[in-house]
Formats: structure tokens, sequence, C-alpha cells
């Protein structure tokens, strides 16, 4: 016997559906054809079976009416692009070997974009400086000229350097052969870059340590690996061509250029570099953004590398690409884009250290599209939101009703439902600004303040452990941050408080940042996830193989923490935090003491200062790059139920925003309110994107990323709670709280109860956003059903008793129970059924009671829709 | 506290289970908590084997045992009558029964009229009245709070303190605030620096009205154990007194600072002789605080900061030659005091500040500087939060010591006071810990009538080494102390108190002292007993007390005696010896006697105990020498527990004699090998150290399975001793590390037992004829 199986549940979030209420018609058909005596428990025996019958044909009631938004039909002009772009916009060559491909991209006033390479005309101003090939470009004389490009009626010109023309270039180790091991996959994990090789020989995991790849090469087993008498018999290349036994079997062919790298490189007798090599200083993909219509239509990308010698090189050949929806965008090894089913796709290049992106969209062709002129942009969001679902051929849903948005607005912000009279308050009133003066009058809350110190505490960790952290410590950090929220002192602020804390963890709170973690390099690893959303934890052990992040990166941001130093302090739980002045961190390759040096920032001068602080000026200011635009992220999420980036934690390159712009956005907007985050907050809320039905249209259905309707949220396990005792009027007792403290007060992480473990509360025994838990699974719907919480507080709190005893009827009572649980008044539908149930000569307090445990067993309690 | 928590705090204190070992008669708890001067009242003592209870013994003077009533197991009921003049502050007491004494439990003496806790008053509504200067007696039960209410006009002081860690009974940390008359919160207290973890608000009454005090567990914890003694009223609570010490026996001008009313100065007498801290009580209009402010009592004097003392330039001189006390107030962030002092070349001066211990917030940092401003010596943390260190002057001439807050602290009351003096050596005794975590087992001596009992004493040596005697003076009649010299390289030693059967029944508090034997100018000895009242954390502790005396008591007889059965020849090196322990049996009594060795010579082993069964009057305990062990003669001795009357009781051996000596021989065997099937010639070849008479009985042990070598003998001419070892044929291969040969001399009708040839080999291997060569072999071969 149950109400809804988790299954369904989990399908109805997933898909996003729009059907908050209940079952449909079949499942209910379903659910009565099992008798109740199926369910094993014997709890289910007894008076409960009839209470269920009731129940189900309750629940049954509870229902929302469907709607759906028609978008008109037009045809798009393709006969002139609004702009035609040329990739790279300049060219420089400057050796032998050196070569240019080019890219022209066509955008239309629609966003489609067209790769038109092969459809325009390109007129070359001096042909002897430069052979134009095939749309590529490589040096004949040194000297400057011009390329036009002709499309659509539009010309562009690309400017051409050539520079020594006939110098060839010297081989090298690590700005050539390098490169090809990537490519070919060699120094993969699953290859020769694991930790201890593959088949007895290593490569540093993606290349993080050449010298040491040149060594096991050349040196760790000599006459082995290369063969510089007879280059073509060299044991790493017959591997690479298969033409010995290889695990990895073939990985190029003789007529490949990475053969001909390696070869080359041989052939010169397997040199080291000189020390002054160049190094890759950035890289560029381009063109960065595609619309492609149609399944096959095709962009061909190029990739450009930097060098810190002023020079640049197209890597195109020598990039890996990836896409991470091959579904919907499948990339080839040359760098040539397919578009496949509808959807969008990050297509990814690495190249040296680098990794840089593309976004791609892929919609059909000739799709019917028009966007509805009513739909208003409140601010900026929707603004930026459109600006996407407009290239997605999106429309968004329609604007949920008020007695969705007033509950909505308050589960969001205050983490608590509004109250019976507050949504009849609300209903009844009729200015426009209405939404936008409630979003303020939350704002105001305490509650407010409470949620997001509890999502803070989450963050930080503040959880006892046993005889390391006590439950002492775990309090007065926690009402640190509280004071802090409630007194909205700006986020940079509490940011740098925490990061500079000094003293006794008892007497400045905010010290227990570095009590919760001790180590060196987990402090640093946890600083960035928590302050920048980036999770360094892999540069650890080599470069990031999906971001930017190198060894030397890791390193030099751990850099700023090893001079913490630690002594107990008078009370047995107390740690005195301060800073030692000495300490270094060493590059475990090298050896050497890593500079501190900001992630993706400067090396600072940190000499006769305290490290931490020079790193909290920086972190928690516009300096930071990340900051601003991690934290609006994180506010982002909280309201819409998904980041722009998702997890909100795991920034990186392979991770891209959904909506840079909007990402961008945000992060400049919080800068401008100088941290301030309510203010932030009120930009989310008041926005239309925030106030859209949840309800899908023909165009989104299948949406569940670009905010084109409201995402369904299960309510997390503290709000859940927290609803069920506010609704039922009763008092909940936690560990360390009086009683009566609501669980989103809970200061102990390590504190929990049933019900918030089971409803996925998180443990805070991570710095990651993946601890709070909204899946639904089997224990919770059974202890929703059969468990003692709901019961328990129905009839503790008593409510329906005293609403008949203060002389209610049924149906004010009726309406009673679905105002305080679900924030709306019954249908006439509801109403009409509920009556039958009176009718069979129960007592209307039974009645009654069943319908409160129903209303809150139902999808629409449980879930922010 | 309801009547039901009452019940409840009382079954929790019950039901407390017993500490390992634990002491014969058990306190569990003292109703009420503390108690005013000059008043008659009844103690409550509940506990556990009480009924044979004879004597309160209270370590400090002033309160007088006017009846006693022990009819209960687990019930003593004392009228008790306190001195006007008694000492206040912590008193120190022990039940003294007829077969035994307990633990040691902490007493509070005030000057305020005591009233007990009335629930309901969980509310600001119904706070309980309280009269001004009184000390309320309350528990905080789970999640419990209480309000009290106090009436004040407006200018009037309010203070209010908790005693609640410090009564050592629970970890109890409180958090006590205060509202004004219209309920808004105007001062809040959760640890304090003066009192530990206990509150402490002092506030001037901004209006006349009813002011609410709240008290509850920072946590909101709270249990039966959370008992507290709440102190309200108008009384003075500064939270420092400066200077914080002075000379012994000399009268102090003292300035008590932190008060609401402003800082203010008093005469303060110091008692005759130096004190590590002595509770200084403020008294105003002839209120006193409830506890004292901290000052440390020294044989030397005073050194007074001056003003501007905040670089070297301005540093403030001493200018007697040390030693003297240099005082002080980092009274603002980030402030560093300096003081310039005289030493000549050579002179070794200890350098200790004296601050946190008397309670004040400063975490010290000091430094030495020479005339010319080179640091020398720095210390930060060395007694807790305190500096100390060592400073030998380079040169004649003028130094400089700087002192400043570590985390570059300050404040009004962070007041500090740097000794320098000539080092100085001293012997600390105590009696070390008989299990890790619990300070309270056998702390006392205790020995029944015409038995035994033995105790460890520790003596740490600072700046002086050499043998020490250690000495009780006054033992009750009938006692006898039988103790060695405490060895210059060792730092306990057993000692054995005996009581003739006629010694009568009672205990005394004795000072037990110590001198180094060759030393021209024995130092100051000091007995210490360290109580942690309130464990916490990674083995530390809320709260201690101390005590420096010592509790001696006599006890009826025990139902057993044992001794050791003292051996005639010595436990060699690398040698075994079974020690016999006897017991006498008293007719009637046959429970197990568990045997403890006091202390292990060092490089001897033994097992922690050994038992003589059930009706039995014989073991043997087996003691092990390392090829390391200290040559030397020792004096051991055995404690014995058995469980009388539900209780343990315990009674020791006498002081024996255990010689450790060099080994008689040496023994090497080389390794060999051999099959299955075969007998292997194992010969041992033997170093002969020292003769001995007839023959000795070696055993070839450590044998695997089935592999057997008949015992030999050898004389002190033999050079060797030759096995047969006889393999069966069903041996399995493999090779055998760890032979040795065990060596039985016979000496006085005893066994000296001895291993040599440690760690010798025998390989087993596979029988020659029967191997037949395989591919794999030649594979192996080519390698």
């Amino acid at each position: 016997m149950k109400r809804w199986s988790t299954q369904q549940l989990a399908s109805r979030v997933r898909t996003g559906a729009g059907e908050v209420s209940s079952l449909s018609p079949r499942e209910r058909a379903g659910e009565r054809g099992k008798g109740p005596c199926e369910h094993s428990d014997a709890s289910c025996l007894s008076g409960l079976v009839v209470r269920w019958i009731n129940l189900l044909a309750i629940t049954t009631l509870i229902s929302f009416f469907t709607h759906q938004t028609k978008a008109a039909n037009t045809s798009p002009d393709r006969s002139a692009p609004i702009e035609v772009k040329i990739f790279p916009p300049d060219v420089n060559l400057s050796s032998k070997q050196d070569k240019q491909t080019l890219i022209v991209q066509a955008i239309y006033a629609d966003g489609a974009t067209r790769d038109v390479t092969s459809e325009a005309t390109f007129d070359l101003k001096d042909k002897s400086l430069v052979r134009f090939d095939k749309a590529t470009l490589s040096p004949l004389t040194d000297g400057k000229t011009e390329l036009a490009v002709k499309f659509g009626g539009r010309t562009l010109s690309v400017p051409i350097v050539v520079d020594h023309s006939t110098v060839e270039r010297p081989i090298s180790f690590k700005l050539d052969v390098m490169p090809v091991f990537m490519k070919a996959g060699c120094n993969a994990g699953a290859c020769h870059g694991s930790s201890r090789g593959k088949d007895g020989f290593r490569l540093s995991l993606f290349g993080y340590d050449p010298d040491g790849d040149y060594h096991r090469l050349t040196r760790e087993s000599i006459g082995r690996r290369v063969n510089v008498a007879i280059p073509e018999e060299s044991l790493v290349i017959q591997k690479a061509l298969g033409a010995v036994p290889h695990t990895g079997g073939e990985r190029f062919t003789t007529n490949s250029p990475l053969y001909a790298t390696l070869l080359r490189w041989l052939q010169a007798g397997a040199p080291k570099d000189e020390t002054n090599v160049p190094k890759v200083v950035a890289l560029e993909i381009m063109p960065t953004q595609a619309v492609l219509e149609g399944q096959g239509a095709s962009q061909k990308l190029t990739v450009r590398a930097r060098y810190s010698d002023g020079g640049d090189r197209d890597v195109t050949t020598l990039a890996v690409f990836s896409s991470n929806n091959e579904l919907s965008a499948k990339v080839t090894d040359g760098g040539v884009i397919t578009a496949g089913q509808r959807g969008e796709a990050f297509i990814m290049a690495r190249f040296d250290t680098f990794n840089v992106g593309a976004q791609v969209i892929v919609v059909p062709k000739n799709l019917p599209y028009k966007w509805p002129e009513e739909i208003a942009e409140y601010n900026y969001v929707d603004t930026l939101i459109y600006a996407k679902l407009k290239k997605l051929r999106i429309v968004p849903s329609e604007l949920c009703d008020d007695a969705t948005f007033i509950r909505r607005a308050c589960l969001d912000i205050t983490g608590t439902l509004p109250t019976a009279k507050q949504v009849q308050t609300f209903l009844d009133e009729s200015s426009a600004g209405k939404r936008d003066q409630l979003i303020d009058e939350l704002l105001n809350r305490k509650d407010f303040a409470d949620f997001w110190v509890m999502k803070w505490a989450e963050l930080l960790q503040i959880r006892s452990r046993n005889d390391q952290f006590s439950s002492k410590s775990a309090l007065q950090y926690y009402n640190w941050l509280e004071d802090r929220l409630s007194h909205n002192v700006a986020i940079d602020k509490i940011v740098q408080e925490l990061l500079t804390a000094s003293g006794s963890t008892f007497k400045n709170p905010a010290a227990n940042y570095y009590q919760v973690q001790t180590d060196t390099l987990k402090t640093a690893e946890n600083t960035a996830q928590v302050f920048m959303g980036m999770r360094i934890q892999c540069a650890q052990c080599h470069n990031h193989p999906f971001d930017r992040w190198t060894m030397n990166d890791y390193y030099s941001f751990a850099a700023f923490f090893p001079q913490i130093g630690r002594k107990p302090g008078e009370d047995p739980r107390e740690t005195v935090i301060f800073d030692k002045g000495d300490g270094e961190v060493k590059h475990p390759v090298s050896g050497k003491a890593m500079p501190p040096k900001f992630l993706g920032g400067e090396a600072p001068d940190v000499k006769d200062q305290s490290r931490r602080e020079v790193l909290a000026k920086w972190l928690a200011s516009a300096e930071n790059p990340y900051f601003a635009k991690n934290l609006g992220n994180i506010v982002w999420a909280h309201f819409m139920g998904r980041g722009i980036i998702d997890p909100v934690d795991d920034v990186r390159i392979s991770n891209p925003p959904c909506n840079p712009e909007l990402l961008d956005a945000l992060g400049v907007k919080f800068t401008e309110y100088k941290y301030n985050f309510k203010k932030l907050v009120r930009d989310i809320c008041t926005s239309r994107t925030y106030q859209l039905s949840s309800r899908a249209n023909d165009t989104n259905a299948l949406d569940d990323r670009n905010f084109s309707r409201a995402t369904i949220r299960r309510l997390r396990a503290e709000v859940l709670l927290d609803c069920i005792s506010q609704v039922t009027e009763t008092k909940d007792k936690f560990q360390g709280l009086p009683r009566g403290a609501r669980a989103v007060q809970i200061a102990d992480g390590n504190a929990s109860t049933y019900f918030l473990t089971t409803f996925g509360r998180a443990t805070r025994e991570t710095v990651c956003s993946c601890e709070v838990k909204t899946e639904p699974n089997l224990s919770q719907a059974l202890h929703l059903l059969n468990g003692t919480t709901v019961s328990d507080k129905i009839n503790e709190g008593g409510v329906v008793k005293a609403m008949l005893k203060a002389g209610k009827n049924r149906d004010e009572i009726i309406e009673d129970l679905y105002l305080r649980c679900f924030g709306r008044k019954p249908t006439d539908k509801e109403h009409e059924k509920l009556s039958g149930f009176f009718k069979e000569g129960r007592k209307d307090d039974q009645v009654l009671t069943d319908l409160f445990w129903s209303l809150l067993n139902s999808k629409e309690f449980i879930f922010n829709h | 506290m309801t009547l039901f928590t009452n019940a409840l705090a009382i079954s929790i204190l019950l039901s407390v289970p017993l500490i390992a070992s634990a002491t014969s008669p058990r306190i569990a708890s003292i109703t009420p908590t503390g108690a005013q001067r000059g008043t008659e009242l009844e103690l409550r003592f509940n506990g556990s084997r009480l009924d044979d209870a004879q004597e309160i013994v209270f370590y400090e003077p002033g309160i007088q045992v006017l009846k006693m009533d022990s009819a209960k197991t687990n019930v003593v009921k004392a009228q008790i009558k306190i001195a006007a003049a008694c000492p206040l502050g912590e008193h120190h007491l022990r039940i003294r029964t007829a077969s035994g004494v307990s633990e040691l439990r902490t007493f509070q003496i005030g000057t305020f009229p005591v009233i007990k806790e009335v629930e309901p008053n969980n509310a600001i509504t119904n706070a309980q009245a309280v009269a001004a200067n009184t000390a309320v007696s309350g528990s905080i039960a789970s999640e419990d709070v209480d309000y009290f209410a106090i009436s004040a006009k407006k200018g009037q002081r309010i203070s209010a303190e908790v005693e609640g860690i410090r009564l050592g009974l629970a970890a109890f940390d409180s958090f006590m605030s205060i509202q004004d008359p219209k309920g808004t919160v105007i001062a809040s207290s959760d640890d304090t620096s003066l009192l530990l973890q206990d509150s402490l608000l002092s506030i001037i009454a901004p209006e006349d009205g009813i002011y609410t005090v709240l008290l509850r567990d920072i946590a909101y914890g709270g249990n039966g154990e959370f008992l507290y003694r709440l102190h309200l009223g108008d009384f003075p609570r500064p939270t420092a007194v400066y200077p914080a010490g002075g000379k012994a026996g000399e009268t102090v001008s003292v300035k008590f600072l932190g008060d609401p009313k402003g800082e203010f100065s008093q005469e303060i007498k110091l008692p005759d002789a130096p004190l590590e801290k002595f509770g200084a009580y403020v008294e105003q209009n002839g209120t006193i605080a409830p506890s004292p402010n901290w000052m440390r009592v020294s044989l030397f004097p005073n050194v007074l900061e001056t003003a501007e003392n905040h670089d070297r330039e301005h540093a403030t001189p001493a200018e007697a030659p040390p030693p003297f006390a240099l005082n002080g107030i980092i009274s603002t962030k980030r402030e560093t005091d300096w003081f310039r002092f005289k030493a000549k070349k050579g002179q070794a001066l200890d350098v200790a500040v004296y601050a946190r211990r008397l309670r004040s917030p400063i975490d010290s940092v000091i430094e030495i500087f020479d005339s010319a401003g080179k640091s020398l010596a720095s210390n930060d943390d060395a007694t807790g939060a305190d500096s100390y260190l060592k400073f030998t002057a380079p040169t004649s001439g003028d130094y400089f010591v700087r002192i400043k807050d570590q985390l570059g602290g300050g404040g009004p009351d962070y007041v500090y006071r740097i000794e320098v003096s000539p080092v100085a050596s001293t012997l600390s005794l105590n009696i070390p810990q008989v299990a890790r975590n619990d300070s309270q087992t056998r702390q006392y001596i205790v020995v029944p009538q015409g038995n035994r009992f033995a105790s460890m004493i520790g003596v740490k040596r600072k700046d002086i080494s050499g043998d020490v005697a250690v000495s009780i003076d006054g033992l009750p009649s009938g006692i006898t102390m039988h103790a060695d010299t405490l060895a210059a390289k060792l730092d306990a030693m057993p000692v054995v108190f005996e009581a003739s059967a006629d010694a009568p029944i009672g205990g005394k508090l004795l000072d037990v002292s110590a001198k180094v034997l060759d030393a021209t100018n024995s130092p100051q000895s000091r007995f210490k007993h360290v109580v942690e009242m309130v464990p916490g954390p990674n083995n530390n502790y809320y709260y201690n007390t101390t005590v420096d005396k010592l509790y001696v008591a006599v006890t009826e007889a025990a139902p057993f005696k044992i001794r050791i059965v003292e051996p005639k020849v010595p436990l060699v090196q690398n040698g075994v010896m079974d020690l016999k322990i006897v017991a006498e049996r008293s007719a009637g009594f046959d429970e197990p006697i568990t045997v403890k060795m006091m202390w292990n010579p060092p490089g001897v082993g033994s097992l922690p105990d050994v038992t003589i069964a059930k009706a039995q009057t014989s073991t043997n305990y087996t003691l092990n020498a390392t090829a390391e062990a200290q040559i030397r003669t020792n004096k051991i001795a055995v404690l014995g527990t058995a469980t009388v009357k539900g209780g343990p009781v315990w009674a020791s051996s006498q002081l024996a004699t255990l010689e450790v000596a060099a080994p008689y021989l040496l023994g090497k065997i080389d390794p060999v090998s051999a099959s299955p099937g075969e007998t292997a010639k194992l010969i041992c070849k033997l170093e002969q150290k020292q003769p001995f008479e007839g023959k000795a009985k070696v055993k070839l042990l450590g044998l695997p399975d089935k592999v057997t070598a008949p015992e030999i003998e050898i004389t002190k001419n033999s050079k060797e001793a030759l096995f047969n070892v006889q393999i069966d044929p069903k041996v399995p291969v493999g090779s055998h590390r760890a032979l040795f040969c065990l060596v039985e001399i016979k000496k006085d009708a005893e066994t000296i037992s001895q291993n040599i040839a440690p760690y010798s080999v025998l390989r087993i291997v596979p029988p020659k004829k029967l191997r037949i060569a395989s591919a794999n072999d030649a594979k192996v071969a080519a390698k």
C-alpha cells in the first residue's frame, strides 16, 4: 500500500512535467487496485486501513489545471547575415613551417550561425608573401599584407604579418613532442599517464612533468625507447604505430603529422630542450559560439596558442577535442563540429595545460518560432535569460498565479510557509507591485538570515567531531555567523574576517575556519571550492585534465596557508590560531618552496605580511574574477533550483555556465551592491523568470537548464520538517538548542534527527554542495506515511480539534487546512469530493484529521513549485 | 529543580559506574554543595560502602563535625558547624570508614546565606526573586533555563557569579545574561579569564527596578549533575589585582581592577610563607566577593612598571640585583613592556611569568635582550600560557626583558608578574597515577591493622640530581614506613607502610618531604596531589584542584596478607625468574587475590598482574630481564587486592630485594640446514662469563612441531653445547628463526634461568636425493 512510489516521484521531478499535485488517473486506478492488506507492515492493519482508503480518495482531489502556450509560425531568412566573422581576426606567421587555418562564420538575425568558409571568397592582396590553399595560409616571404574575405554582401579584412619565413624552427621536446603524447592519448590516466605507468612505461599525467617524461623516454631504460641511430625503429614509434604489440593499439599512422613530429625529434638526436623554451600563456578557440540549424550542419573550429615569447601557433591539429553532449554535437579530431539532435553542447579543446571551450546550440531547421511580444522584461535577469531562450527557440512559461508565488517566495526566502491569513491578504491585495512588496517584506525577516546562516554553516562545515571540534565551538562559530548575517554584514567582509581570523577559537569564533580543517592543502582546496566554486583537488597530483589548473597553481595557492600556527587554548576544547611567520609549501616534483600566487591571478608580495591577509584582500574583492560570480551563482541556484554553473562548486572550463552573460551580470551587480546579497536576492526574485509557472509549454518541455519555467524542487530536509511543525503547530527539540527552535537553526551539523537524515540533510562533513540531497527514496516515503513525524505531530498539535472547539464549520476547516498547507483554497471540485466523506457516518474530526494527514503527504506540500 | 528531576538526578548519580579499582567507600555527591560560614547545617553524603563511616577528614581548618550518622550504606549525614572565621572558598575532604578511605571531594564556604533554587523559574515571568547577596544552590536539568530576579536602584552595582565547573562535579559550561527592567539584555557572559567556564556579570544598574538574571548551559545541556551556586548581589567583583603578588609576610598595597565601579586600592597582608597561589578576597562596605583574585607570594620584592616602559629606551629599571618580581599590565592592544636589570657574568636566572595561572587573560611572550639590543632568549608557552626561560648572563651588565601578548591583545586586567631569580632547584613529590585519567585511586595510604600497604612515590628533580631520601613525619602510631633511597637515575620507587596489629584505627594528614642525600643544601621539597575533578576531551580536564598533604590511615584488619618469597639468586640479563608470592588467608576467606608489581625495575618486565586463585595460597609472578636491564639491586613490592564486603581491600608484600645481574654465559648458534627425517647437529658455541657450580641444564627452545632436541648438561668449562635435533620425516620445509637456548643453573636450591643464542636459525630444506630438476629451475638458473 503506498500513496506514490518513489520512482513516480522521481520521474515527476526529473521530467518536471508541471504536474505537482497527485497521481494520473491511470496511476490512481492502479493504486486502488492494490488492497491495503498487500502492505507488509503490520502497522497498516486495523484502523489505518480504513483511513488510507479515504485518504487515497482525498488525495486524488488535489490537482492543478494545465495550460499550454502556443507559438506562432515564422520562417527564417538565410539570404543575408546580420554579421560575418572571420577567425582568427589576424594572422602572424613566424617560421617556415608555420600555418594558419581560417574560418568564416555568418550570424543571422534569429541568432543562427553557419560555417561559410567554403562559400566565402578570399582575395589576397600580395600573393608573393603567403600561399593560400584550402583556407590555410602558409609563408613565402617576410612582409605584411591583407586578406579580403567576402560573404553575403559583407567584406572583412584580415591583416597578415610574415616573419622569419625561411627560418626552420628547431624541433623542441616541450613544444612539439609533448603535444603529440597528449593528442595521441599516450599520457592519459588510463594509459601511460597512470601513476604507475602502463606496461612498464610511465609518462606524467597530461604532461605535468615534461622533464621527467624526457628522462623516462631517453634515460630510464637506455637503448630501449628511443633509437637515435635508426629513429624509425624506436620503440616509442613502433608502439604508437601498432607495429609491435601495444596494449593501446595504433595511435597514429605514418602519414600523420604526429608521426612526422616524433620522427623529426628522433632524427635530430632526441635533443633535450634548452631552459628558455617559451611557455604557452594562453589558448583561444574560435568561434566560441555557434547556433547550428538542422542535423548535419557543421562548424569548423580553430585553436591558437600564444607563447611567452609573444609568438602564436595554430594548434588545431594538436588540440584534443571533446564534446559534453555527443547527441547534439560531435567533434572530430580535427575540430569539426557536426550537429545532431536539438540541444546544447560544449566543445572543449585541450592543449598543453590549457582548456578552452565553445558553446554550440543545435536547433531544428525551419522550426516555426516566434517570440511572443507580450512577454515583459522585469529586469536585466530577464533580458539575458530571454536572449538565450530566443537562440534556443524556446518560449518561457506563463507567470505563476499569486497563490503559487507567495508559497514559493516564502519557502525560498524564509524557509517557512505563509500562514492562511497571509495568503488570504496577499490574494485579496490588488496593487500591481504587491509581489515586489512581498519580497521586500520577506527579505527583512530574521528567517531569511537564518536560512543563509544554515547554508553558510554547511559550506563552513560547522559540525562537532568527537574530541577534535567541540559542540561548543560549533555553537559559537554558528552564532558568530548568525550575528554577521543577521546584521547584514557584506559577504566580502565576512569572508575576510574568516580568512584572517586569529586568536582563541572561543573568543574569536571565526578562527574556527582553521580548526574545522587543519591540513594546509585541504584548507586551500576548501577555500577555493567554497569561495571560488573551484575544485582544485586534481591539481594536487597532476595538471587538471578538464580545467586550467596546474600543479604550480595548486601549490602556489596552498602557499597562502602553511604559516598558520595552532596551540591549545585554556579550555581543552579551545585552540589559539596565529601566524607563525614561517612555513612553506613545497612542490612535490621540484621540491621547491612555492611562492604564494592567487588562483588565476598574480603572485603578490607577501614579505613581512600575513599571507592570509594578503589572500583575503584579493579573494573577497572585485579583483578576484571568480568571487562575486561564484556567490551570485550560489544565490541563483538556491532560488532557481539549479546553478548557472551546476553544480555551483564545480566551476571549470569543461563545466561551462549555461548563460555566461547572466553569470557575469550577477557578478557585476553583486560587486556594485558591495556584496550585500539581499539586493542580489531581490534582483533574482523580482525577475519575471523567477515568477514563471512550473508548467511546461510546447517549446520548453525538454528544457531543464535555461530557466524557461520554474523548477519543481522538493523542500530540503530542514525546511520540510519546519513546515510540518509550522502547519501542525508543534515544536521540535534539537540537540544543543532550546525546544521550539527550527531545524534550519541547527548550529552543530552533528546534531540531526531521523527525519532530517532520511530527507538528506547535509552532514557538513565536506564543503561539497552535493551534501544536501533532495532525491526521493523509499525511506522518505515510508517515513511520511508510517513514521512518527507526520502522524504524531498532527495529534500533538491538535490543530483540527482546536478549530472544531473554536466553532469552525467543516468548510472553514477544510479551507484553513488547504491554505496552511498549500497556500491556496480548495477547488470547488475538491470541496465537492470531500463532502462525500462526511456522509459515511464518520466523525468530522476523524475525516478532517485524515484530510490533514493526506495534505501533508501530498506532493503539493512536499515540493516547492 | 522539580521533584522528578531531583529523583532523576539522584538515580543518575548512583548509577555512575565505579571507576576501575575504586576506593573502598565512595562519595557520589554532597548536599548542599556549599554553605555560609558561621552557620550550622546538615551535610548529606550520598555514595556507597559508607556504613562504617567514622570521620570526615577536612584538609582545611574551620569546619567541625558535631554529629555523624551513617546508618545506611549509601548515605552519611553529618551535622557540621562552620566557624565564623573559617577560610573562604574551596575545602577538601574525604570520608574515612573503619575499612577504608574515600576519594577527595570539595565543599564551598562563602559569606552569603544559601537558598535553594525553586522551580518553576524557567521564564522571565516566573523568575525566582532573590535578596541581594545570596547564594542560590540550584541545578540545571536538560534544556533547563533558570531565571532569578533581583531589585536594584539606579547606580547600584549588580553582580552575579556562578560556581559551576568549580564545584568539580560536571562539565557544566554556564551562560548567564542579565535583563534590565524593560526586558532588554544588557550584559551576558560565557567563559571568563578569572573563573574559567564559570560566568560572571557585574554592572551598574542604569535605573531603578527589577533585573532578571538568566542562567543556563551554553549548549542547552544539563542533567542532575549540573549543580551550581549562583551568587547574586551588589558585591564587588574586580577581575584582576595589581600587583599580582608580593613578598611573603608583607602588606602590599594593591589595586583591584575591572570592577564596574572602577578600580580601587586596598592593603593586602600576604601569608608568611611563599605560595603558588594566594586567594585575595576583596571586601567593600562589608560585602566580600564570593571568590578571590589570585596573587603569588614569593620571597623577594616587587618592581612595578613605570608609565612609559613600552620600548627599550624607557625600560623600567630593577635597581637591586635578582631576585625580584617585575609587575605590570599590558593595558592596550599590541603594547610591549620593557624592564632593565643587572646580571653578573655566568649568573643563571629563572625568568618565570605568573599571569595565566593567576587567571590573567594575557598569553605572555617574553624575550631577553642584551644592552646592545641583541635578542638572547625567548619563550611563549611553558606553564600553560605562562612563559618561562632559564637565562645565563654571558657578561656582566645590563639586560632587558620584554613582555607582550602573543596575539597582540591587551586590556586593563592583562596583569602579569615576571619573577627573575637565581636558578633554584626543587624536588616535587607525588603519588604517580595508578591508571590513566585516574587521579583519585590510591592517592592516599591505607594500611590494615597488622598488615602492609605499598605506594609508589614519585620525585621530580629540577636543577639538581642525586640520590633522594623520602620521609613522612608524624606517621600514626603503629605505622612504620619502609623505603629505599631513590637512586639518581630513577624518578619513582615503592614505599611500604606496615601497621602493627594493635595500631589504633584512625588517620592523619601528613607532609611528605624529600632530601637529596649528597647535597650540602638540599632544596625545598613539596608534595602535590592534583585531583582532576572534571574530565574534558583528549585526556584533558576542565577543572582540577590541588592538595599538598598525604592522608595516611590505619583501617580494620584485612582477611589476607601477602608476601614475596625473596629470591636468593639474581635475575640475570636475558633471564627469567618466577617470583613466588604467598598469601596468608584468614579462616573462611577464599576470594581470589589479584597481585600487581608496584613497579618494574629498569629493563625488567612482567605481566600487569597475576592472580592467586580462589582458595589458593600462592602463585608465581614471572619476571624477565632484557639484555640491557640495569645491573643493580632493586627494592620491589607487590600489592594484592581482593574484594571484601563488596569493595576492594589492599595489602602489600614486604619490600623485597631483587638483584639484576650480568649473565653467566653467552651463546651463539650458526644457522643449520637439514631435511625432514634427518638428525641435525646444532652447536651452540658458549662464552662463559662467570663460573657456576655443578652442572647446568640447556634446553633448545623455539623448535617447530615434530622437531625435538634432548636437553643436555654443561659445566663451567664447556665450550659448546651440542644438540642432536631429530626432524620427523613429516615436518614441512621452512625456515625457523626463533630458536634459542634456555640455561638453568642451580644455586642455593633455586634456579637461575637464562636465555642465550637468541634468534638462531634452523632451515628445513627438501631432501636432496628426491629433488628433480624442472624446467623452471633452468629458467631461474639462467636468470
